[in-house]
């Protein structure tokens, strides 16, 4: 029996060592092994986001007409210069611009110009519209020419020559924006009462404004279509806004200069 | 003795004229507004004409205050026609005036000739006259109406 008992005890030690709870305490010294914590899953980690990527603008389209936008303020014309003929002298008398270079002269044409005709008066005598622009740079120029090339019955010449101006313009003014300024149609009623050429159409009005069209959007320079302002539901100056079907009464430069304030190009104003 | 009264009631007469002029001796400058309209309403002019400043259209020497009081009507783009009165400081600046005034007219006959050369006769009768401080330019379809619408001397 004696020799039974310590079996017995061995026994029982034994059969507590398999059955004991993990977290109870030990009969013996050595601490049963901590079973590992059941572990936090580890987080993946959330894919960075994809930068949403910064739109490239648009590129702007030199064949439509600058849209419309909010008025500027007349301060914004301060770098500008106007070249044009005595439709264009009439927007420097009547409009109400004020401080504003122009480069004008009646019955002034595309041809004139390249020929550098001697028509703009400056302190050192007179001078061709191109050679003014060698004397000074301008941020914005602003060119309405081809009523009085209607009757050359050249439309390609009038083309090639328009172009060429643009092209001399953007040398001898590499920072300017240029905006090309649709030709104002005329009142039939009007030019015929106060009988003015015959060749004074809109028919050749339209061919040479589709010129004009073209040639801003093949140099990449703006198209203002003034022509908008002032026509009727006929497309026509009214016959009441005009003396002698071309030239407009005063309202008529007032409503040309409040268009230009409402169509400066968005790229010019951000 | 008459004599004597007669001639100072003569003097007087004379000094109580010049005081009208502004400056003894001088003769009386045309006033715009009576001038000017008197043209417009002569029937002398084949459109409307607008008021502008004077300023924009010829090129004066000088400051803006210096024509204080001058008057233009001029056509809006259908014609080279004109009433303006340039009401300046003194004869000198009269004298300058209607040189300016000249040359424009000059330069207006050059640029209609091949542009409506219908007008060069209306530039060529123009009317450019200096009476005092003011000096007077009409370019009118009529000009002999124009003529007799200005007031006398």
């Amino acid at each position: 029996m004696r020799k039974l008992i310590p079996l017995i005890l061995l026994v029982a030690l034994l059969a507590a060592g398999c059955t004991s709870d993990p977290d109870a305490a030990q009969v013996s010294g050595a601490p049963a092994p901590t079973p590992p914590a059941s572990a936090e899953p580890t987080p993946t980690p959330s894919p960075a986001p994809t930068p949403t990527p910064t739109p490239t603008p648009e590129p702007y389209d030199y064949s439509a007409p600058v849209p419309e936008s909010e008025a500027v303020e007349d301060s914004w014309f301060a770098d500008a210069v106007f070249i044009g003929d005595s439709r264009t002298d009439g927007l420097r008398l009547y409009s109400g611009i004020k401080d504003v270079d122009f480069l004008c002269y009646k019955g002034l044409t595309v041809f004139e110009v390249m020929d550098n005709k001697a028509v703009i008066q400056t302190d050192d005598g007179k001078v061709g519209v191109l050679q003014a622009l060698e004397q000074k740079q301008y941020g914005k120029i602003y060119l309405m020419l081809g009523i009085n090339e209607l009757g050359y019955y050249n439309d390609q010449g009038f083309a090639d020559t328009y172009a060429a101006v643009v092209d001399q313009i953007m040398e001898l003014q590499p920072d300017a924006d240029i905006y090309l300024q649709s030709l104002i149609p005329v009142s039939t009623e009007k030019c015929l009462q106060t009988k003015q050429p015959y060749y004074v159409t809109n028919e050749q009005i339209a061919v040479y404004n589709e010129i004009i069209e073209t040639i801003a959007a093949e140099k990449q320079v703006y198209l203002v279509n003034v022509k908008e302002a002032l026509v009727n539901e006929d497309g026509e100056l009214p016959a009441d806004a005009s003396s002698d079907g071309i030239h407009f009464h005063k309202e008529g430069y007032q409503t040309w200069y409040q268009y230009l304030k409402t169509h400066a190009a968005e790229e010019e104003l951000s | 003795m008459k004599k004597l009264i007669c001639a100072l009631l003569a003097c007087a007469l004379l000094l109580a004229v010049c005081a009208g002029c502004g400056k003894e001796g001088q003769e009386a400058s045309f006033q715009p507004e009576q001038t000017v309209q008197a043209l417009l309403d002569s029937g002398a002019f084949s459109e409307t004409l607008e008021e502008l400043d004077p300023t924009l259209l010829f090129s004066l020497s000088g400051e803006a205050e210096d024509y204080e009081g001058s008057l233009l009507y001029y056509s809006t783009g259908a014609t080279a026609e004109t009433a303006a009165v340039i009401s300046v400081r003194d004869a000198d600046q009269a004298a300058a005036a209607a040189e300016v005034l000249r040359t424009w007219v000059e330069d207006q006959i050059e640029a209609e000739r091949n542009y409506r050369p219908a007008e060069v006769e209306k530039l060529e009768h123009a009317i450019l006259e200096t009476r005092g401080n003011s000096v007077l330019l009409v370019v009118a379809a009529d000009w002999e109406k124009a003529a007799q619408a200005i007031p006398a001397k």
